[in-house]
């Protein structure tokens, strides 16, 4: 099971951006439940972050969702961000699977907002 | 006559059974090694194989058989027995005689075949039940047939279908379970994936592209995926590495979409006018995705890592047929420019030009590398005339019921190809009076506190211009009594003569001589030590016996590198010039007339307090002319014992090109062979061993200290 904790953030230049703190293990036994929390995220809000830093695991299904949420978002205008998603148990799997990219797929709307490239690992 | 294929195929043959008699003998002492059994299992299947495509149908069917039977035992369901090692070695010597004889021969020996087909067969349905007769039971490890470095690299498309997650099945395990295999490379092509609101978050749209290298099979892979065979598409290639005749090192990434079927040639070529990197190229004109140029380009890399091991591999043993004959043009040609560099050296010496003279040191520099890299390539490892002997010392240790082991060390002691040859008999023959003379039965080998098993052990060893080779054992060795009386009784020696132990040993190599008293099978058929001490002298060798009663015996053989080319010394009697090989040369003396007549004509010289006789050889060739006040002693030594030949002038080394006399001067002694100097004269080389034998029988030799 996981959890998902939903908060408004407000810059100091008020800019304001919806952070998701998710925590627990991810995967297909729930990941109807995240993709609606994401989707709704992502309608209400121009600017969503993800925060990953506590998900204990993730499998297949949980890469593709996060990869099927930057196309959403960037086909719709909007911005969608990993934060700390470099846990061991994210990294290998996503190693494992063959998800990380040099470059970002040509389809990509905005090459450089792709989640696997290197410069948005943090 | 047969034609070029079928020779190839003999040829090819030969050396298969050789390594296949290897292989056979190494299962005895090692039945559970399964990379032996795979190593019998394709010599055999080789045969059979090539046999059938080059018309040896009788070998052909012959070897079906035994490959059958040892198919079961690579399965594990046949133990490795003695008897199945016994059987193979005669079906091994079967096909070795269906080889040597032609077509129309073969049959007298279908009989023979038939026999052994009937007992193979026995074997094999004996072998289902459990054999009492077992050594060791095989390990019967899956995949363990396969080739233990032989790596390969496949190409895996797994496109699973949208609902496979939908029966749980975790597409994270499956690679994991496939990245066990071997090193895995994969890529997600994640171009399917759809935007979030149109996304069914339990399909599943990537499909992967993984670059496996590894020693498996193509089976081992699809057993991974067996469970979801019916919900995925698979499709397992393995990479073919390219052609390395091309100069490409490796295959361009263009080629790999082409081949994977992502691209035509024809859309390539457009994008390649434009010029730039052709991954960047396809994805900017929206050919192919970046996730396949990916995958594309990791196939890339993978490729290149195995081609560079391959290389590390090939290198270390890649090699080139050749016939004999050319090598030796090749030998002769060498030795017709030694011999043309030292008259240009000499000439060049003479007319005191500086660039003549730079011109025939770098000339003399060139010629000495390609003597050297020519004689090299003659050069073999001893080992494959070794490991003829393991299947000796086997056969005989079974017909004289004796239970012998050979050892051997320096099997990669190189020697030239000739010598090699030629020393095969010789040591034929001293191991098998070692095993026959020397090792004692098991019982009485056990009386004498000895282990019951024999040794004989076999080494080769580099020492300086020669190999030594050493053939010991730890039987009864020589009793120097028995010797002693025995060579009294054929009347070789004296009643009351008295000699050292050397000597003693030494009478073994008289002609006539036999220790056996009953002469048997195997040794003491007439021909004795005498024969061989004469081969080993025709290769310019030598030979000695060191023996202990009751500790066992060793024969020395100290044998040239090469019978080519030799660095001798060229010496001058009156007009004729000499040569004395270097390596036996130990020093140059002066020998004035006030030497000669303090010896009061016993022909010896004091050198720094110690006797050396000498051998006046302008006596021992009867050359008249004038005596030259100081005249120079060559001592040389041979097997411990020193002599020195009295000659008038030493000129200093050579590089001799050793050619032989001519079936003219066949019983010409004293001389073993002629070179040609760089003048075009002809000189003699000095038969050193036959010369101190002579000066031994007349009393005029002494051993060193």
């Amino acid at each position: 099971m996981f959890e998902l904790e939903s908060k408004t953030i407000q810059n100091s230049d008020g800019a304001a951006y919806q952070l998701l703190i998710v925590s627990g293990d991810l995967g297909i036994a729930t990941i109807g439940q995240l993709k609606n929390d994401l989707l709704a995220a992502l309608q209400g809000h121009d600017h969503v972050i993800l925060d990953m830093a506590a998900v204990t695991d993730v499998d297949y299904s949980v890469l593709q969702l996060l990869c099927s949420a930057n196309k959403y978002a960037q086909q719709h205008g909007k911005h969608f961000q990993l934060k700390g998603q470099c846990t061991e148990a994210f990294i290998d799997r996503a190693q494992s699977l063959g998800f990380f990219r040099d470059q970002a797929c040509n389809e990509a709307e905005d090459p450089t907002r792709c989640l696997w490239i290197p410069e948005n690992l943090n | 006559m047969q034609d070029a294929p079928q020779n190839a195929f003999k040829e090819e043959a030969y050396e298969l059974l050789s390594e296949l008699e290897d292989s056979l003998l190494e299962l005895e002492e090692q039945p559970d090694d399964h990379d032996t059994v795979s190593k019998v299992f394709r010599a055999m299947h080789t045969i059979k194989g090539s046999g059938a495509m080059f018309g040896f149908t009788t070998i052909s069917e012959f070897t079906h058989e035994v490959e059958t039977v040892f198919d079961l035992v690579r399965n594990g369901e046949l133990p490795v027995s003695k008897q199945l090692v016994d059987l193979s070695l005669k079906a091994r010597d079967h096909i070795l005689s269906l080889l040597d004889c032609e077509t129309e021969e073969q049959a007298q020996y279908a009989a023979q075949g038939a026999e052994l087909v009937a007992r193979f067969q026995a074997l094999a349905s004996g072998g289902s039940a459990p054999a009492p007769a077992v050594v060791t039971t095989p390990a019967a490890e899956p995949n363990s047939d396969a080739q233990k470095d032989d790596f390969t690299t496949y190409r895996i498309r797994f496109r699973p279908s949208l609902d496979i997650m939908h029966n749980g099945t975790s597409i994270a395990q499956l690679l994991d379970e496939l990245a066990e295999l071997g090193t895995c490379r994969t890529i997600a092509h994640k171009t399917n994936i759809r935007a979030l609101d149109e996304l069914d978050a339990e399909d599943c749209y990537a499909s992967w592209d993984i670059i496996l290298t590894s020693d498996c099979g193509e089976d081992a892979i699809r057993d991974v995926f067996i469970f979801v065979e019916d919900d995925c598409e698979l499709i397992i290639k393995a990479i073919d590495l390219g052609d390395d005749d091309d100069g490409m090192d490796r295959k361009r990434v263009g080629d790999i979409l082409v081949e994977r079927g992502d691209i035509s040639q024809a859309e390539i070529d457009e994008v390649l006018a434009k010029n730039k990197r052709i991954g960047d190229l396809l994805v900017e004109a929206h050919l192919v995705s970046r996730d396949q140029v990916d995958s594309a380009l990791l196939e890339q890399q993978e490729i290149r890592k195995l081609k560079e091991k391959k290389k590390e591999k090939t290198q270390s043993a890649s090699s080139l047929r050749v016939p004999a004959d050319k090598l030796d043009d090749l030998v002769n040609l060498v030795g017709e420019m030694v011999t043309v560099q030292s008259r240009l050296s000499q000439v060049a010496n003479q007319r005191h030009d500086a660039e003549l003279l730079s011109i025939a040191e770098e000339v003399e520099r060139l010629t000495e590398d390609l003597r050297d890299s020519t004689l090299n390539i003659r050069m073999l490892p001893i080992g494959s005339t070794f490991s003829k002997f393991k299947r000796l010392v086997r056969d005989i240790s079974a017909d004289l019921g004796k239970e012998v082991e050979l050892k051997t060390t320096g099997a990669d002691t190189e020697l030239d190809k000739t010598v090699i040859e030629q020393l095969g008999d010789p040591l034929v023959h001293i191991i098998r009076n070692s095993m026959d003379h020397g090792i004692e039965m098991p019982d009485d080998r056990v009386a004498a506190g000895k282990p019951r098993t024999g040794q004989v052990h076999l080494s080769a060893e580099h020492s300086g211009d020669s190999v030594i080779i050493k053939i010991s054992d730890d039987g009864k060795g020589m009793d120097p009594e028995v010797i002693r009386n025995k060579a009294v009784s054929k009347g070789i020696i004296g009643a009351d003569e008295q000699l050292t132990h050397t000597d003693i040993l030494n009478l073994v190599f008289a002609p006539g001589f036999s220790t056996a008293q009953q002469v048997t099978g195997l040794s003491g058929r007439g021909v004795g030590m005498d024969v061989v001490k004469r081969a080993i002298e025709s290769l310019r060798g030598s030979i000695t016996l060191d023996s202990e009663k009751g500790q066992g015996s060793t024969v020395s053989l100290r044998i040239p590198l090469t019978l080519a080319i030799i660095e001798s010394l060229l010496v001058q009697i009156d007009d004729g010039r000499y040569v004395l090989p270097l390596s036996a040369v130990e020093e140059c003396v002066e020998l004035t007339a006030k030497d000669i007549h303090d010896a009061h004509g016993r022909n010896l010289a004091r050198v720094r307090g110690h006797l050396v006789p000498y051998v006046p050889l302008r006596e021992e060739f009867a050359i008249q002319g004038k005596l030259p006040t100081v005249q120079q002693i060559v001592i040389t030594q041979i097997n411990g014992q020193q002599l020195g030949f009295v000659v008038d002038n030493v000129i200093g080394e050579h590089q001799t090109v050793i050619k032989s006399l001519g079936p003219m001067y066949r019983d010409v002694q004293c001389v073993s062979g002629a070179t040609i100097l760089g003048d075009g004269s002809v000189a003699l080389i000095l038969d050193i061993v036959y010369l101190m034998q002579k000066a031994s029988e007349e009393g005029r030799v002494t051993a060193t200290a």
